[in-house]
């Protein structure tokens, strides 16, 4: 076994990582090249540069039913702890949706950050068939692509003539988290260099029973590291500065319909479970119509937990204590329970919702889930 | 406490390329990295550059919340979701935010449907019931492969069995690995 690989290291003796990289200049780790076209990189801040599909991250949104006048509402889709970019998008309806030039909708998808739409598309000329999505051709110039952390994007409607129904409707996004560090360089002034090698088996090959395989640092600080079952994280060795690299997170969006009365202390909206360990790190929350603080006593309470215990919970329309909702905004519900927030596979995280006084009817709450892997 | 005596340690080596370069063509298929625990591979790098790490990072998950679904849905096909890369789909879930009782005459059939070929993905029939708030599993997985291209997506085709069974606040949990 190893006999192929360029480089073969099997039960080496130690506990630590077999192999630690400490740089302080920002220079790339390992950096892999198809016909000098760059397939993969390891950045030292732990960033993983990639044109495989491990650079995509997907998140689904279910709109539901869009009335043929729908203008008053702009629908959240997404918001990001870290700079995100756009890089595909499409919609589809559960029924079709005949084109007509004179009463149809215009589909926008937009962000709060730039006034610039990322796409349109209409119902005009091309209609929906049932369950075939349409691609928003996502623009470049201006930057809409680009969503910085902190601004959602967005899904607004607006009606010619009469506009159309659109039923069913459901959004899939894809998007890439932005390499938050320029790369330094792809010079050839490497410590190791392989070159077409010949052979089948892995360039790098390492094969242990316990240590850690790999620990990169900046300055001293862990960065990404591979521990003996080959998960990845960011710092991950003791006495290390706590850090995750921005593409470590991910999101999960659940749009759990319209909020009444009746469901104060009886309607739990199931949000997700996860397939491992993780750890919840940010919850955003918001609406598809606008909502000011209307009242001292009458509001939302609005609780994210395990169907047991709070992980964060946020008001809204209260004065003394609520948050004022633009539509399609998605805003932060405050810090997540460390301690509940840690959930693993047997766990589920849901929505419920307590009225004070007598809350108003909430449109289309639309919830976001942060989260890192622990496991 | 580990100790710090690897096997490579690179400290502030000069240069500014990659610490490790490795450059080979198109037919050279052979993995860039492939570490492995007690001779079973644990984290990998294939030569198209998509890591294959451990623990629970090769497989992703995306949520897609549909909404109410009536009792008689069979006019309906709601597109769930649209992959821009292949990838291969390992199990599907659904949840209610209102429990249904068992009803062995009035019930849906629920399939999750592969948009190539229109193969069905999974199969749920709600005869059973579904309690609320809980992830109920779809069952075995059939045709799981997304292909990149126009048709990598899934959609459900529900059915009704004599009145059917209307579904509150239903939402389909799809988890995937990545396959290129």
């Amino acid at each position: 076994m190893g006999a192929t690989n360029v480089i073969c290291v099997d039960d080496s003796a130690g506990t630590g990582p077999a192999m630690i990289f400490d740089v302080n200049s920002g220079r790339d780790i390992l950096a892999s090249y198809v016909n000098d076209a760059e397939v993969f990189a390891l950045m030292s801040d732990g960033f993983i540069r990639t044109t495989s599909g491990w650079a995509y991250r997907q998140v689904g949104v279910g709109i539901g039913d869009i009335a043929a006048n729908n203008d008053a509402y702009t629908y959240p889709l997404l918001r990001a702890e870290q700079d995100i970019t756009i890089v595909g998008c499409h919609i589809g309806c559960d029924a079709a949706v005949t084109a007509n030039v004179d009463n149809y909708q215009t589909v926008y998808l937009e962000q709060s950050g730039n006034t610039t739409d990322l796409s349109s598309m209409t119902t005009a000329s091309t209609g929906f068939t049932i369950h075939v999505p349409r691609a928003f051709t996502i623009a470049t110039t201006g930057n809409p692509d680009h969503l910085a952390a902190g601004e959602t994007l967005q899904l607004r409607l607006a009606k010619t003539g009469t506009g159309v129904a659109m039923y069913g409707v459901s959004v899939s996004i894809v998007y890439t988290v932005d390499q938050p560090r320029a790369t330094i360089g792809t010079a050839t002034d490497n410590v190791i260099r392989l070159v077409n090698e010949i052979g089948t088996g892995s360039e790098i090959f390492l094969d242990h029973y316990s240590r850690p395989f790999m620990s990169v640092r900046e300055n001293g600080n862990e960065k990404f590291h591979i521990d003996i079952n080959g998960k990845i994280f960011g710092a991950r060795m003791s006495s290390m500065k706590d850090y995750t690299p921005p593409d470590q997170y991910y999101y999960q969006v659940i749009n759990t319909g319209q909020l009444v009365t009746e469901d104060s202390a009886t309607k739990i909206s199931p949000l997700f479970a996860p397939h491992c360990t993780i750890q919840l790190e940010k919850v955003y929350f918001g609406a598809i119509t606008t909502y000011a603080l209307g009242s001292a006593t009458n509001g939302w309470n609005l609780k994210i937990t395990d169907a047991t215990n709070i992980l964060v919970d946020a008001y809204t329309h209260l004065y003394s204590s609520g948050t004022a909702l633009t539509k399609g905004v998605l805003y932060d519900m405050g810090d997540v329970n460390k301690e509940w927030g840690q959930l693993t596979s047997s766990d589920k995280i849901c929505a419920e919702y307590l009225e004070s006084g007598t809350g108003p009817n909430v449109d289309g709450l639309t919830f976001v889930l942060c989260y890192r892997k622990l496991t | 406490m580990a100790d710090e005596l690897a096997v490579f340690k690179f400290i502030n080596s000069p240069g500014t390329g990659p610490i490790i370069r490795i450059d080979n063509g198109t037919g050279n298929t052979r993995d860039v990295l492939n570490f492995q625990k007690s001779t079973s591979e644990v984290f990998s790098v294939n030569s198209a550059g998509l890591p294959d790490p451990g623990g629970g990072d090769p497989k992703r998950s995306v949520v897609v919340s549909y909404g109410d679904l009536p009792a008689d849905p069979d006019a309906l096909e709601p597109f769930i979701y649209r992959w821009e890369k292949a990838v291969t789909i390992t199990n599907a879930y659904v949840a209610v935010d209102t429990t249904v009782g068992a009803d062995a005459v009035n019930y849906n059939t629920l399939v999750l449907t592969n948009a190539t070929a229109d193969a069905t993905i999974a199969t749920l029939s709600t005869a059973a019931g579904i309690a609320a708030n809980t992830w109920t599993t779809m069952g075995d997985i059939t045709n799981p492969d997304i292909v990149a291209g126009a048709s990598s997506y899934c959609y459900l085709v529900p059915t009704k069995t004599v009145s059917g069974m209307a579904l509150s606040g239903l939402t389909f949990r799809i988890e995937f690995t990545l396959a290129g």
